[in-house]
């Protein structure tokens, strides 16, 4: 019937899909003089794409439907297509000729020219939205808005983005730099009361007004801009300034907090290139950035002596930055960004789980594709990204980026399990139950995953806390992911005791320890085996004929120690080398001890790593102790790892009885590792 | 008229005139236009009048001889003054007036920039204030704002009431002995709804007496026969355009006494009749308002357009059917009126059902009918009724009932084809 408003335009325009203004979006207004058509369009970005944006339109079907496509398209695209995006539309409203299915319904406008502006109104807002809105332009538009609404001006405005990766900021200032711009570099040095933006949080503001971030999610940000381009503009002028806001009531209301706070607002003018990327450089290394209040400076500081060295524990310990008054008012911050929680699936768990990790420290990120779980007001302390998990996966998961798939639908979690498991995600996890996973390990490996990858997948994810509802089911997914980061970061660190102090009850006339077997005296195979394993330090604890058995061993990277009591059995002389091994204060100290015995020649380096491995693998500390033999004689072997809680216990031991009564105590707390080789249990008694 | 009564005999019964709407002809015929030749249905003259052949033809003509006005003593250049002059005559004579009384403009906008400019902001002082109404058109808007703006002057607004009619309550306690000028819109562009002029000049003689009072005729002049120095009007401000003559013309009516207190816009050839280095010595009368090469043919085609208006304007036609077409689409399910005027003329706004204008609009398009959408540059008024843009038909000399059926015919089709499918037809909802 009519050649522009055909169905499928007409059903575009009716969609409600994006019809939302997401929450910490640059958003900007664009006007049709000609029709009074207004279209208002929201875009968040993140690592250079869309991550999530809306609009809302007082506008006709052909704007509207523009408006649809365009967030069809837009959503999780990386910036640097938009324009691509835009020129196809415009080429084919000019030609007649849709460049792709999606343009077809706006074909037809080749045949009515005036319209073109409809279709591409929602595209001036988007990329007025991701273009620099200059600062003054933020006052200009409360102006415009309050002068009674006629000109056709158009009415820019941009909210701080999220404050999600504080590496990024120093990315941004870099590039800023090396553009030739000027700017300045604002901090949240305090905060008094309560305020939406957490200490530590950052604004960078351009030369010419323009700025990334957020110190105050919208309230003071103008007066910071302002106070960023006084120093900007006056070179001769302070390199720095503080000053104290509060935060409006009504702002407080808005972000859901009781009532204004105070924060403190530091500004300072950015560090030079070089500088810029020697901080780059120092993240993830354990350094801080020190910023001196009184002049804007600002050095990368380690752990070490000096009037810092208490407070740089303290930021390194807690990640968090901490202001310090004394010799001189600094402000220490962490050079790490807070490491990212990717849930896929806007679910119930899902919204439990970001109030968590943000406490926890996380900066949660939910992908979803469908409308109804990613309607807005769902996750206040998330960024939402409406998009399929696959398509944005590979731009949201760095090395510290934890992955939880949570939607039930396999259709939306496996493709996301594929990407999420060939990428260097430091946790990866699937909700479900056990049942549910095995066909899930079943269904990846028919589409091709490899064994490594599906073994890195923690199914059903959660630490087996027992937790019962969406509250403690996201508390233990949580746990389990704080868990193997730690681990991760710093893999459990075994230490090995090697007895052979011997025992004048079982030695008999000849040391059976310094007996050959394959050419070496039998001590060193045990010893060798540790030390191949490459378990670090090897203690060995030795008695009856100390100094013999120090020769046989003498060069070999390990350390002695004396069990003057050695007759007394073996008991005291695990007692002594699990002592030894907890005092040594000068390196890192052990997790855990594996006790091995000298007299057990043949257990072989690969058992010893498989049970290290067993054991950094579980998130709880569990003793490790490996299992072979067939049937019913299948036991118990050695040697056993003992994780760090238990060496008070075995300090206490006396006579020959070895750990095994405290290994029967505790038998939940036994991780067994086969191990198909009979060398774990085979002792040599008598030569 | 044998077209109209056609259609009325053989057409559904769904586009037949409703009782009380009696058939209304043609003022003039529409053969008079030849932008109507291939049978469009053209309810946009608040927008522009089409040209009438006749217009058309005296502008030609003008081209024609050609020859500048006011350039030259060889008898090309005399034949442009004297065409230019007598186009002058005929335009003050079309309004009642004389001859130095009519400045020419490019159009209503440059003519009230005009005595924004240069008769109202030398005299504005801070604390001084004009007043302007709910219902002016951008162009009536904006040169006070501006003028306000740059003087620290008060820019006071008169309110209208639910009917669209402007409130004469709200307006007195606006007048007093700091008022400069009060602006007035005639007719409205967007309801048709006509301003009092009688009773707002005699509430300005009483509260505000140094105010002038300045009207934008722009929508009137097609529907009533102004007389100006009757109006007790300082400036009365219109276009070529709407009167079915050329675009690019417009003219300001106002007494020499004012004149001679304005300054000019624009200042450069033909302004001034001697320039020394510390002297200048402005020409005498409109001349000094008209600087640069005028527009001769324009002022011809306004004055044939103005001639032409005069044979066939028949306001109480206007009116009569201007308001066969509000009773038109009231009837039109769906439709809401803006404001009520009573005794409105030449334009009738209104929503629909919540589809967007623009759309409507298209949609007509297709159809042949012309409309207006949007704002109409009066977005204050628009925002007064709660709405951030209109559709508009308005009348001009050769409407019939023939285009009020077109009209009432295509919006039933816009709503069919796009008006969200009703909930329950298939349609799954979650
Ligand atoms: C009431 C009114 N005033 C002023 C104008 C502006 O006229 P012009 O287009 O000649 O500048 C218009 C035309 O739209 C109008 O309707």
């Amino acid at each position: 019937m009519s050649g522009l408003y055909t169905d499928p335009l007409l059903t575009l325009s009716r969609e409600t899909r994006w019809a939302r203004l997401p929450a910490d979006a640059a958003r900007a207004t664009a006007h049709n003089p000609l029709c009074g058509d207004e279209i208002t369009v929201a875009a968040r970005v993140l690592d250079g794409a869309v991550l999530d944006l809306g609009f809302v339109a007082h506008a006709c079907a052909v704007c509207n439907a523009a408006a649809t496509a365009m967030c069809d398209v837009i959503a999780g695209a990386p910036l640097s297509a938009v324009d691509a995006h835009r020129a196809a539309l415009s080429r084919t409203v000019r030609s007649g000729e849709a460049e792709s299915d999606a343009l077809t319904p706006f074909a037809a406008l080749a045949a009515h020219p005036s319209r073109a502006a409809c279709a591409e109104l929602p595209w001036k807002a988007l990329q007025a939205a991701l273009a620099a809105p200059r600062a003054s332009r933020v006052h200009q538009s409360t102006a415009a808005r309050q002068a009674s609404a006629q000109a056709p001006e158009r009415v820019s405005e941009r909210a701080p983005e999220p404050v999600l990766a504080t590496l990024d900021d120093w990315a941004r200032v870099q590039r800023l730099l090396a553009e030739g711009r000027r700017c300045a570099i604002a901090t949240l040095t305090a905060v008094v009361g309560s305020s939406p933006c957490p200490l530590g949080s950052r604004m960078i503001v351009r030369d010419d007004g323009h700025f990334w971030g957020s110190v105050s999610g919208g309230c003071v940000e103008s007066a910071v801009v302002q106070a960023a381009l006084t120093l900007l503009d006056d070179p001769a002028g302070p390199q720095s300034a503080s000053a104290d806001y509060q935060i409006a009531n009504s702002q407080a209301g808005a972000v859901g907090l009781p009532c204004g706070g105070r924060v403190t607002v530091h500004v300072a003018l950015a560090p030079d290139i070089e500088q810029v990327a020697a901080i780059r450089a120092a993240h993830e290394t354990g350094a801080v950035r020190v910023l001196s209040l009184t002049d804007g400076a600002c050095h990368i500081a380690r752990a070490g002596a000096g009037p810092l060295s208490e407070a740089i524990d303290a930021v390194l310990a807690s990640e968090r930055p901490l202001q310090v008054d004394e010799p001189t008012p600094v402000f220490v911050e962490p050079l790490r960004s807070p490491p990212r929680l990717v849930l896929i699936g806007g679910t119930h768990i899902a919204q439990k789980l970001c109030r968590m990790a943000v406490e926890a420290g996380f900066a949660p990120i939910v992908v979803e594709p469908r409308a109804d779980w990613a309607r807005p007001g769902r996750f206040a302390d998330a960024t939402v990204v409406r998009e399929r998990a696959e398509r944005v996966l590979p731009g949201l998961i760095d090395s510290r980026t934890a992955v939880v798939t949570l939607t039930h639908e396999r259709l939306l979690d496996d493709p996301a399990l594929k990407v999420a498991l060939a990428s260097p995600a430091f946790y990866i996890g699937a909700l479900g139950s056990r049942r549910t996973q095995q066909a899930r390990l079943a269904r990846l490996a028919d589409d091709g995953v490899p064994p490594a990858q599906l073994a890195r997948l923690h199914g059903p994810a959660g630490l087996p806390i027992d937790g019962k509802g969406a509250g403690e089911i996201a508390l233990s997914i949580l746990a389990e992911i704080v868990a193997t980061r730690r681990r991760v970061e710093r893999p459990r660190r075994v230490g090995a005791v090697v007895l052979a102090a011997g025992s004048s009850r079982r030695a008999g006339p000849i040391n059976k320890l310094l007996h050959p077997i394959d050419g070496a005296p039998m001590v060193r195979h045990a010893v060798r085996a540790a030390l191949d394993a490459e378990v670090e330090p090897v203690l060995v604890v030795l008695g009856h004929e100390a100094e013999r058995v120090r020769a046989a061993l003498a060069d070999l990277p390990v350390r002695f120690v004396h069990n003057a009591e050695h007759a007394a059995g073996m008991g005291r002389s695990i007692a002594c080398g699990i002592a030894a091994l907890a005092e040594r204060t000068a390196e890192p100290p052990v997790d855990a001890a594996l006790v091995m015995l000298g007299d057990m020649p043949y257990v072989r380096a690969e058992d010893i790593a498989r049970i290290v491995a067993a054991h950094r693998a579980s998130t709880r500390h569990l003793i490790a102790a490996p299992e072979a033999g067939e049937g019913a004689a299948r036991r118990r072997g050695n040697p056993v790892l003992w994780p760090r809680r238990y060496f008070a216990a075995l300090q206490r031991l006396e006579g020959d009885a070895g750990g095994r009564h405290i290994l029967q105590g505790a038998p939940g707390a036994i991780l067994r590792v086969p191990i198909d080789h009979p060398g774990v249990l085979r002792d040599v008694d008598a030569p | 008229m044998t077209n109209m009564r056609h259609s009325l005999d053989t057409g559904p019964a769904a586009i037949r005139p409703p009782p009380g709407c009696p058939p209304i002809d043609a003022a003039a015929d529409r053969a008079h236009f030849p932008a109507l030749a291939d049978g469009l249905r053209y309810l946009d003259s608040a927008a522009t009048s089409l040209t009438p052949t006749c217009v058309i033809d005296a502008v030609r003509d003008a081209m024609l001889a050609g020859g500048s006005a006011h350039r030259g003593l060889y008898p090309l250049a005399q034949r442009a003054t004297a065409a230019l002059e007598g186009a002058r005559r005929d335009v003050a004579a079309a309004l009642g007036g004389a001859a130095e009384q009519i400045v020419f403009t490019r159009s209503a906008t440059e003519g009230l920039n005009l005595v924004a400019e240069g008769w109202a902001r030398p005299r504005l002082t801070a604390g001084a204030a004009i007043v302007i109404t709910r219902a002016a058109h951008h162009s009536n808007l904006l040169p006070w704002r501006r003028i306000c703006r740059a003087a620290g002057a008060e820019l006071r607004i008169a309110e209208c009431d639910a009917r669209g009619v402007l409130d004469l309550e709200s307006l007195t306690p606006l007048l007093d002995r700091r008022v400069v000028a009060v602006a007035l819109t005639h007719v409205s562009n967007v309801t048709g709804a006509i301003a009092p002029l009688d009773a707002i000049a005699a509430l300005r003689r009483r509260h505000a007496p140094q105010a002038a009072l300045i009207v934008d005729g722009a929508q009137a002049l097609p529907h009533i026969a102004v007389h100006a120095p009757g109006s007790r009007a300082d400036f009365y401000v219109f276009s070529g355009h709407k009167v079915c003559g050329p675009q690019g013309i417009g003219a300001v009516w106002a007494p020499v006494e004012r004149w001679a207190e304005a300054e000019p816009l624009l200042v450069g050839g033909g302004a001034v009749l001697d320039v020394g280095d510390g002297h200048i010595v402005w020409s005498e009368g409109p001349a000094r308002f008209e600087a640069g090469t005028a527009n001769m043919p324009g002022a011809v085609g306004l004055a044939a357009g103005l001639a032409f208006l005069d044979r066939h304007r028949d306001t109480a036609r206007s009116v009569a059917l201007t308001a066969a077409l509000r009773t038109r689409l009231a009837r039109v399910p769906g439709v809401r009126l803006l404001g009520d005027p009573p005794g409105a003329v030449g334009a009738v706004s209104f929503v629909f059902d919540g589809l967007h204008p623009h759309d409507v609009g298209a949609v007509l398009a297709e159809r042949g009918v012309a409309v207006r959408v949007g704002h109409h540059c009066a977005r204050p008024l628009l925002a007064h009724f709660d709405v951030r843009s209109a559709i508009r038909a308005s009348i001009g000399l050769h409407t019939s009932a023939a285009d009020l059926d077109a009209l009432v015919d295509g919006l039933r089709a816009a709503r069919e084809l796009l008006a969200p499918p009703e909930t329950g037809r298939g349609e799954v909802h979650r």
